[in-house]
């Protein structure tokens, strides 16, 4: 079994514990691997299962996308707990001089501390919500209460990974920076995705042109993004987190729309025949081009610095998103595999009068879209702020 | 945009009815084609849920059976694929699956058998809607508040690492300024988290007043008798003051049996008096009838209505009468019918001299009707019956030589039946066919055979006023004319009664909800008079 924690030893470290011999080129160890997966795997689960609930309807307890869902928590929770056990059964210095002790008897990373709250929290969701679709029917809602905690299961499964890689991008000395980094991508990308997908109600298509998409992904995005730009250290960190969120989905969309599903629940108003795809991703990416290049050359005060991320991120948003939705609800050079801009839900009728162009209930005035912009501008600048301080401990997680 | 306010309209009302009273099982006989089915449908008490549909195929054993849930808004266009029922492992004959109901409303489980002897469908209605509130078991309860403590206590724990230990060198103890930092996030991981379990239980809270809000919610009427118009004149209004929507779908209801509403009083607390009348609608709410002689107490009054979509509904309330009532007028509906039912112990007779009172049946023990013959009770009697299990309730009628009579069609059917528990708290209207509306059933399967995937409903106005003149027309007819345009209206000599025989016996399908004393009033037609006779039996 590859777990070790003996592999990331700073000197410091190394000389206080010298019962076993150091390797300053060692291996990363397992659980981190497995997080990181686990990360990836629950947010596909939950993409797929979106697409399940749009294309086929209805659904069972152990559904291929819920056992990929609940795969993830296994995987993470099985591998994070037996980390832990395995430290706290034969403590040695070493473990105990670079973990948290927990109620006095385990040894753990910080990072699989967190995977472990995530892994039961999803874990405790499933009776929970078995539950809850006996008493209040079998829902086709994302936002209740059970899907709710197993949704923070998830965030805080994908964050424990960002955590636990953190650790070794902190302390260094692996010699597998581009290892690292890649396996915080994943989990930063897989929690933003997620973060995103709980948002939809706000964050489609047909809603950027209205104010209240570009506050909400002002909130959402920069209260993440500059987290883990500061923990990625890189020069486009969150340009790159930003675009593996964009593929994360696109290959949803692209994959998932060549497998063929039928609804099986009344009242199915349109047939369709294949999965149908989420909303093309937001373009996060663009503005983040900006975020990033405001990081690295913008040296002053931290609060400027925020207000200058939020002004570039919810006007670049603006620019890009406000012009494509429209392109992509009414083009038809939109409806191909690659925008999935003709995926429909079974349950709508096809001659929607509203199908191929933006409801006027749904687009804001200039005046209202302008203060929108405002406070969006306000409220992602404390966001920035916030995650900005935030990312300055991710920078200083040692354990 | 009037139209889409009435639909809007219907919609919404229909999330809060449903039919039965504490008889929420689907009980049907019928014709698939050449094949004769018994149905059992356990429709899911939430919605959206499954129903559990179980099929006795009494003529045959090597038929494949689907099944489609097909609403009445959506039609059979917009209805998901058929799937297969499964045979039952040692019940030879018998299929099981379940059907997904998604939505509250009308809506029906639509029956396709194919096999050797060639292929049918039968149209079984069913009424969509959340009838039961649910409290966490105490399994699940307990395991979900230790791993919520052990949720709280990680993430207090979590969080005061963050701040401490977490981004402490490694090898180093942790300075006294971290000490304390740790302390405060403690109490503010405790403060945070303990909000966020308040948040999330009010927001539980929220949920559950939402699904009781949509919940079924029986309409009520208010009941007098109306000593102004005559000796005998019930006046019955549908109270749908907590609902205007309501109050606009009911001019959509629809005849059944060529009857607006069929209403039966029957006096608590013994039910020892029964009656089974057809009110006048006199506005969209307002009913009216004459009350046969009945003695004055207290009733419980049981109507039931059918709307267009198929939807059935029973009214359910009670009704005192101060006096008793002599009943100077007569029933302003032919078929209006009552009966005074007196214990099988009573050792004094009041009602001697009534040939209108019967001595209730007991096991081995058949009924003296009005007209001298008397009906028995063929079934169930050996091992008695048990709740939730389905049985074919079977009544034959004997003359006073123990001949058997011939039975005549009463409303289009053989005969009806009431079902009631003796507390009131369950009650079931089923006929031969039956526990469903047969103008639900004639509904639904003409919405299955149109093309269109979204119902359009007509005016209402229009709708009631042809309703109300469809009835003037009924009552015009003779009894010959109108039976016979009954029954061709509710598709009888072509389907589900294409073996109808009209001989001296009448049966009906039925499951009995729960265990308790029932009392099951039965009326049949002979010689142009409705016989009434009443049954006790226990379902363990």
């Amino acid at each position: 079994m590859s777990i070790g924690l003996t592999t990331s030893l700073p000197p410091s470290a190394a000389r206080a514990s010298d019962a076993r011999p150091v390797t300053m080129k060692a291996y990363l160890p397992l659980y981190l691997y497995a997080v990181s997966l686990a990360s990836l795997l629950t947010v596909t689960g939950i993409l797929w299962d979106i697409s399940w609930h749009r294309s086929i309807g209805r659904d069972k307890f152990l559904s291929p996308p819920h056992i990929l869902i609940y795969l993830g928590a296994i995987f993470a929770g099985l591998f994070s707990g037996i980390q832990v056990i395995w430290n706290s059964i034969r403590p040695t210095e070493t473990v105990k001089a670079s973990t948290v002790r927990v109620w006095g008897i385990f040894y753990s990373s910080l990072g699989a501390l967190f995977c472990i709250w995530g892994a039961i929290a999803m874990l405790t969701s499933a009776p929970f919500d078995d539950w809850w679709h006996s008493a209040y029917g079998l829902d086709v809602t994302i936002l209740s209460p059970p899907h709710t905690l197993l949704g923070l299961g998830m965030l805080f499964l994908q964050f424990g990974a960002c955590v636990g890689v953190s650790k070794y991008l902190n302390t260094g000395g692996t010699g597998r920076k581009g290892l690292l980094r890649i396996l915080f991508i994943v989990s930063a990308a897989s929690l933003l995705t997620m973060i995103y997908t709980l948002g939809t109600e706000f964050l489609h298509t047909r809603g950027m042109r209205g104010g209240l998409f570009y506050i909400v992904a002002a909130v959402t995005t920069l209260l993440f993004l500059p987290v883990f730009g500061r923990a990625l250290r890189m020069k486009w960190g969150m340009t790159t987190v930003a675009l593996s969120y964009f593929f994360i989905i696109a290959f949803s969309n692209w994959i998932l729309q060549l497998f063929p599903a039928e609804p099986k629940l009344g009242p199915i108003l349109t047939h369709t025949t294949h999965f149908q795809p989420a909303n093309f991703p937001m373009l996060v990416f663009i503005p983040s081009l900006l975020l990033d290049w405001i990081s690295w050359s913008w040296k002053g005060n931290e609060w400027v610095k925020a207000l200058l991320l939020s002004v570039c991120f919810v006007l670049g948003m603006l620019i890009v998103e406000y012009p494509l939705s429209g392109w992509l609800i009414g083009s038809p050079y939109a409806r191909n595999w690659f925008f999935g801009a003709d995926s429909w839900y079974f349950g709508d009728p096809p001659d929607w009068p509203y199908r191929y162009k933006i409801h006027p209930f749904l687009v804001s005035t200039p005046g209202v879209l302008a203060v929108d912009i405002l406070i969006a501008i306000v409220i992602g600048t404390l966001a920035a702020r916030l995650s900005l301080r935030w990312g300055q401990w991710l920078q200083l997680i040692k354990r | 945009m009037k139209r889409t306010a009435i639909v809007l309209l219907l919609m919404l009302w229909m999330k809060v009815s449903q039919a039965h009273v504490g008889s929420p099982d689907v009980a049907m006989e019928g014709a698939a084609g050449p094949y004769h089915l018994l149905v059992s449908i356990k429709p899911p008490d939430v919605i959206p849920g499954t129903a559990r549909v179980t099929v006795y195929l009494q003529n045959g054993t090597d038929a494949i059976i689907t099944t489609q849930p097909v609403y009445y808004f959506s039609g059979r266009e917009g209805a998901p694929p058929a799937e297969v029922l499964q045979p039952v492992t040692g019940s030879p004959g018998a299929y099981t699956g379940i059907v997904w109901l998604m939505q509250n409303g009308s809506s029906s489980v639509l029956l396709h058998v194919k096999g050797s002897k060639g292929e049918g469908e039968l149209v079984a209605p069913i009424v969509a809607v959340s009838t039961a509130e649910k409290k966490l078991p105490a399994a699940t309860s307990v395991s979900l508040v230790l791993l919520g403590i052990l949720l709280f206590i990680l993430m207090v724990t979590l969080i005061g690492a963050s701040v401490g230990e977490g981004i402490t060198n490694e090898g180093e103890d942790l300075s006294l300024r971290r000490r304390r930092s740790r302390r405060v996030a403690f109490a503010m991981a405790a403060l945070l988290t303990s909000l966020v379990v308040y948040g999330g239980n009010a927001w539980w809270g929220s949920w559950a007043k939402k699904y009781q809000h949509f919940m079924f919610r029986p309409m009520h009427a208010n009941f007098r008798v109306d000593h102004e118009a005559s000796e005998n004149s019930l006046v019955m209004t549908i109270d749908t003051s907590d609902n205007n929507q309501r109050r606009a779908s009911l001019s959509y209801l629809t005849p059944d049996h060529g009857k607006i509403m069929h209403l039966f009083l029957m006096r608590l607390p013994g039910l020892d008096i029964f009656a089974h009348l057809h009110p006048d609608r006199k506005d969209t709410a307002y009913f009216m009838a004459n009350l046969p002689p009945m003695p004055k107490g207290k009733y419980l009054a049981f109507a039931d209505i059918v709307y267009s979509s198929g939807f059935t509904e029973t009214i359910r309330d009670t009704l005192t009468m101060e006096e008793d009532i002599s009943a100077a007028e007569e029933p302003h509906d032919p078929d209006d019918a009552y009966a005074y039912a007196l214990p099988n112990n009573l050792m004094d007779n009041p009602y001697r001299n009534d040939n209108n009172a019967i001595v209730c049946g007991k096991p081995g023990k058949g009924v003296r009707m009005k007209d001298g013959s008397e009906m028995v009770m063929e079934s169930g009697s050996a091992g008695g019956f048990e709740s939730g299990m389905l049985y074919t309730l079977r009544f034959a009628v004997y003359d006073s030589s123990r001949q058997p009579v011939k039975l005549e069609p009463y409303l289009g059917m053989q005969g009806h039946a009431v079902i009631v528990k003796n507390d009131g708290s369950s009650y079931i209207h089923v006929h031969p066919v039956g526990t469903y509306s047969v103008t639900a059933q004639a509904n639904l399967e003409r919405r299955i055979g149109s093309p269109d995937k979204e119902y359009k409903y007509d005016d209402r106005v229009r709708f009631r006023d042809s309703v109300d003149q469809l009835i003037r027309t009924l009552k015009g007819m003779s009894e010959q004319e109108r039976t016979g345009l009954l029954m061709r209206q509710m598709n009888m000599l072509q389907d589900t009664m294409g073996d109808m025989k009209m001989d001296n016996s009448v049966t009906f399908p039925y499951t009995f909800p729960q265990p308790g004393l029932y009392r099951i009033w039965v009326q049949v037609k002979r010689n142009g008079q409705v016989l009434t006779a009443a049954f006790d039996r226990e379902v363990k």
